[in-house]
């Protein structure tokens, strides 16, 4: 009924240029209009201005990468690893979608994604989808490096560092190079279990509390561990007064698996060998002496599920996961609500998940 | 046991923001063997959380394209051999792996039906016995309580899954696990308002929204009389407005305009002004704590002698503005043919919402209501919008395929028992899959409990004994006898409150109504007219047990009948008072809000809220603000009841048990409610 306004036909170059700014407007509001109604424009605004890096794109880390893009929050891809790394995870990126929709005139690309492309890294196969997700966001940019040699200079405009799958070592090194404001966050799945290390940034970190739907001035958090002191912190001693006798079992397997792989520099599970017996029993020794020193005990069979599924990542598990971190991040930049500190652990077969305060009781 | 997920049998419900990330999982997750029913097609604002779809999809039906790209998603079967590529790029998504024979594996089949769960004629129960589970990714009541009954009647566990913003909960219903069913605990299905309060005791932006919508029904709908705010030129009573409203609707193109302006004014002016300074002279207003305000005539005439309409969308138009506004819509209505110009109030059409916004708040303003809206939240209202996002959607998706593990697991230690010891089958069927012991109710909260929860789960709950739906209660039933007619019982109580379908009615084993497949429904046509005390048997009468029997359900239930000739206005709706269930406690309590035991169960039972009398106090008819294409949306469940029972878990000290109670307990500050959060 009501036509949109035609444009003059006296239209400068600005006015068009005034006019695609202002269709693009239209289209993000119309787009992302079921969620500005639940965190209000001035969110929306912050988080289209966010940028969030992914050290590793794996099923769990794909989750919260398709989560945030949808949002709206660019992102910007570094994983050197050869493509194949993703056949063996959950990533709804691995298989190309078959563009046999009906009007594939414009589909240019098409033939060629009918034959097998060779891509040179995890980075460059998963690429095409994510700017295929949300148009909106425009070319997702990759760094090509790998992640031993990243510096404090390539996380520079990132709101938030995601990394799954990357050595221990690592991500002690990498938190500390994010600069100030930046928030570093690990996320991976191992079997029906997952976890998250969270590393706020400082202790000056600060967020408005909710009540209800009132918004709170901003307050500082009340707890902050860096995550090089938080892994330090021996096991026995990240206990509190709701986990008395040890830190959650989820905590104890997720350390466990990056102390096996701190010492045999693989994944435990990689290479497909879970079956492979004396391969099992030497991972069992590893672990078992991990936790000998750290004094904690884990369960006969918890050890063995964790050794049966080693890093292994099953979809639902990624899924749930990721969207929990999701919701974090955007609590994170959007600075309303509480943000989990410092871990997220999930037990997927008794449907739980909680935030776990990693600090030495004394 | 991947096995078992390889050929398993799954039907999932709905391809929305649930559905796309459900058929991820379970295509990520090696399902082969999946149907999808939605009826719905895409939309723009889908594409920010419903993963599988993509602009260029807008207008297609969301579950042909969802089958589509997921089943792109299964992961090709790898061979022992090195050469890794096994999955040929086939033209058919369909075929895209060749091993599957030497597997003994069913081929890749995700198979879309476009359509309403509701057909009774495709979707029935025979239809979902054949599928080891149900996921349901729904987001109307309606739907959800089909499902329901054709799960349970099938024995066929169901996962059902609901979100609103960053909540969101996942239970699992059994029949034979002897585990809550959905309608076990009250289910609100539509908000609800006195139409008294629409037209004359607004207190609430939302009520003016949904005046507002008549308003537009009375000025462009061909019958004039479908509008609430009708009035009979004819009546005993004179119509401030009508008069100038069928001038308005009458009024032909004059050369100047001057005509039509004129006409708008006058029905403004009428609406506004003439209309509430009548019933300020009645003494309408004496005893209530706010007085409305005419319209002042000054705005009025600046408002029209404008030129300009305000454009912005997120900015509050004042009333000058307002008037403008209604204005430029109602001379925009006059110059588009009738065959475009929607008789009905549409969301997602630009004039009727420039309308309404206009309207509700000149209406707002008169009555001192506060705040006015901007078109962009009172889109959200009008609509009726729940915000939505991705990250939900996600957890309670990914939670139902982790709960559909934990089935199919079930499943295959019977399957292996059974084919181990034949001597020992009868132990296992009495065993059955006792789903009760293996999953839960889990709930995805956004601010962490006490102890740190995000997400909480609990043993499912035991059924409700007094659920007439799964464990066929008698449903107690309390209505004039001598008033009602079985046309009314059938509309408004048996397929409205107790949602039958194709029920057939017997009194003493004689039917009096029967309609569905194979049934003679021109020989029952005539008892319809009739009262039900002059039905045939021996009529409905105080004490009389009518049988219900509705083969699309496979739900046979008994209603026992209260005559009641006096009701007193606050108990149920005001033309034809009902309740269904015990009759709500005479005063209301406010310390104790919580009806007593008894009370509480039958109430579990009722879908609406207006047998909770003692909830609200001046419901007197029902009016559905409900925009029929998001009226598939549970809105007060979410927005509402669901809401506060979130809340309260939040506040849970030690989140243990989660109280689900929380949910059947009425309490006053829930009809307040929004139906939507908006920005804040």
């Amino acid at each position: 009924m009501a036509t949109t306004n035609t444009t003059d036909a006296t239209t400068t170059t600005t006015a068009t240029a005034a006019t695609d700014q202002q269709q693009k407007q239209q289209k993000e509001s119309d787009v992302y209009d079921r969620q500005i109604r639940l965190w209000g424009a001035e969110a929306q605004k912050k988080i289209q201005n966010s940028k969030v890096l992914y050290l590793h794109v794996t099923g769990s880390s794909s989750e919260v990468l398709k989560n945030l893009c949808l949002a709206g929050i660019a992102a910007t891809i570094c994983d050197p690893r050869p493509a194949s790394a993703l056949d063996s995870s959950p990533c709804f990126f691995t298989h190309p979608t078959n563009n046999n929709s009906n009007n594939s005139d414009e589909d240019q690309e098409n033939p060629t994604k009918k034959q097998k492309i060779k891509y040179d890294s995890v980075a460059h196969a998963v690429r095409p989808l994510v700017e295929e997700l949300n148009p909106l966001l425009g070319s997702c940019p990759i760094l090509t490096k790998d992640i031993s040699t990243l510096t404090g200079e390539d996380l520079i405009d990132f709101a938030v560092v995601i990394a799954s799958q990357i050595p221990l070592e690592e991500s002690v090194r990498i938190s500390k190079l994010v600069p100030n404001g930046c928030i570093f966050y690990t996320i991976d799945c191992f079997g029906m279990r997952g976890a998250s290390i969270i590393d706020l940034g400082g202790k000056e970190f600060k967020y408005r509390p909710e009540q209800g739907k009132k918004l709170l001035d901003p307050i500082p958090i009340k707890d902050y561990v860096s995550l090089p002191d938080m892994v330090e912190v021996p096991l026995h001693k990240a206990i509190n007064r709701f986990h008395k006798k040890g830190p959650p079992p989820t905590w104890v397997m997720y350390r466990s698996l990056l102390e096996y792989q701190r010492q045999t520099t693989r994944w435990l599970g990689d290479g497909g060998n879970n079956d492979d017996n004396a391969a099992a029993a030497a991972a069992k020794k590893i672990i078992q002496e991990f936790l000998k020193n750290e004094q904690v005990t884990m369960t006969e069979n918890d050890l063995n599920d964790l050794i049966t599924a080693g890093m292994a990542q099953v979809a639902p598990v990624c899924a749930v996961l990721g969207g929990m971190v999701g919701n974090e991040i955007i609590k994170i930049i959007s600075g309303k609500g509480e943000p989990a500190n410092n871990t997220i652990l999930l037990d997927g077969g008794a449907c739980k998940a909680w935030t776990f305060l990693v600090k030495a009781k004394e | 046991m991947f096995h078992k997920i390889q050929t398993s049998n799954i039907l999932c419900v709905g391809a929305g923001g649930i559905g796309c990330e459900l058929l991820k999982d379970l295509a990520l997750s090696g399902f082969r063997r999946v149907q999808v029913i939605d009826l719905d097609t895409i939309d723009i604002s889908n594409l920010n959380r419903q993963l599988l779809f993509r602009s260029q999809h807008v207008g297609m039906p969301k579950c042909t394209v969802a089958c589509e790209v997921a089943t792109n998603m299964v992961p090709p079967l790898t061979l022992p051999s090195d050469d890794g590529n096994d999955d040929d790029d086939d033209e058919k998504p369909t075929n895209n792996d060749n091993n599957n024979t030497s597997n003994n594996l069913p081929s890749i089949l995700y198979q879309a039906h476009h359509g309403n769960v509701c057909d009774t004629s495709k979707f029935n129960v025979p239809f979902v016995k054949q599928f080891d589970l149900v996921v349901n990714a729904l987001d109307n009541v309606e739907a959800r309580r089909r499902v329901n009954r054709l799960c349970l009647a099938a024995d066929v566990p169901l996962i059902e899954a609901g979100t609103t913003g960053y909540l969101g909960q996942v239970t699992v219903i059994h029949k034979s696990s002897g585990v809550a069913c959905y309608e076990c605990t009250t289910q609100e299905t539509q908000k609800v308002y006195p139409i008294c309060t629409i037209r004359s005791t607004p207190s609430m932006p939302v009520h003016t929204i949904v005046w507002s919508k008549e308003l537009y029904k009375l000025l462009f709908h061909s019958k004039v009389d479908d509008s609430m705010l009708f009035e009979d030129p004819e009546g005993e009573e004179p119509s401030t407005y009508m008069a100038a409203v069928s001038n308005l609707r009458n009024s032909e193109e004059d050369k100047d305009g001057l005509l039509f302006s004129k006409a708008v004014r006058d029905v403004l002016h009428d609406l506004c002004s003439t209309e509430i300074q009548k019933q300020l002279d009645m003494g309408r207003y004496k005893a209530a704590k706010k007085t409305p305000t005419c319209l002042d005539v000054s705005i009025l005439e600046k408002g029209m002698t404008a030129i300009t309409p305000p454009s912005s969308t997120t900015d509050i138009w004042s009333l000058e503005e307002s008037v403008t506004a209604l204005a430029t819509c109602l001379r925009e209505a006059q110059t588009t043919p009738n065959e475009n110009l929607l008789e009905e109030f549409d969301k997602d059409d630009d004039m009727a919402m420039r309308f309404v916004t206009a309207a509700s708040n000149l209406r707002s303003s008169v009555f001192g209501i506060e705040p006015l809206q901007s078109l962009y939240s009172a889109k959200g209202i009008a609509g009726n919008i729940i915000p939505a996002i991705a990250t939900t959607n996600a957890i309670c998706a990914g939670l139902q395929i982790l709960q559909a593990f934990s089935i199919l697991k079930r499943q295959l230690m019977l399957e292996q028992d059974r084919s181990s010891g034949g001597e020992k089958e009868n132990g296992d069927d009495v065993a059955g899959l006792q789903l009760d012991k293996s999953c839960f109710y889990v709930n995805c909260i956004r601010n962490r409990t006490r102890n740190g929860l995000y997400l909480t789960a609990v043993p499912l709950e035991k059924p409700n004994p007094n659920c007439f739906v799964c464990k066929n209660a008698v449903i107690p039933l309390t209505l004039n006898v001598n008033e009602w007619t079985l046309q009314e019982l059938l509309h408004r109580v048996i397929k409205g409150r107790l949602g039958f379908e194709e029920p057939t009615l017997m009194l003493q084993g004689d039917f009096i109504w029967e309609e569905g497949d194979g049934a003679d429904e021109e020989e029952f046509k005539m008892n319809l007219p009739k009262k039900l005390s002059q039905l045939p048997c021996g009529g409905i009468q105080h004490g009389t047990v009518l049988e219900i029997d509705d083969n699309s359900q496979s739900l046979n239930v008994c209603v026992t009948i209260t005559h009641k000739d006096e009701w007193d206005g606050d108990e149920a709706p005001e033309d034809f008072p009902f309740v269904v269930g015990a009759l709500p406690p005479k005063k209301k309590d406010d310390v104790e809000n919580k009806p007593a035991a008894g009370a509480v169960a039958v109430s579990s039972t009722e879908p609406t809220k207006s047998v909770n009398a003692d909830n609200n106090d001046d419901d007197d008819d029902v009016v559905l603000i409900i925009d029929e294409d998001e009226a598939k949306i549970d809105t007060v469940e979410n927005g509402g009841k669901k809401m506060a029972a979130k809340r309260s878990i939040d506040e849970n000290a030690d989140g243990e048990k989660p109280t689900k109670k929380a949910k059947t307990k009425p309490s006053k500050e829930d009809n307040n409610v929004e139906v939507i959060e908006i920005e804040d």
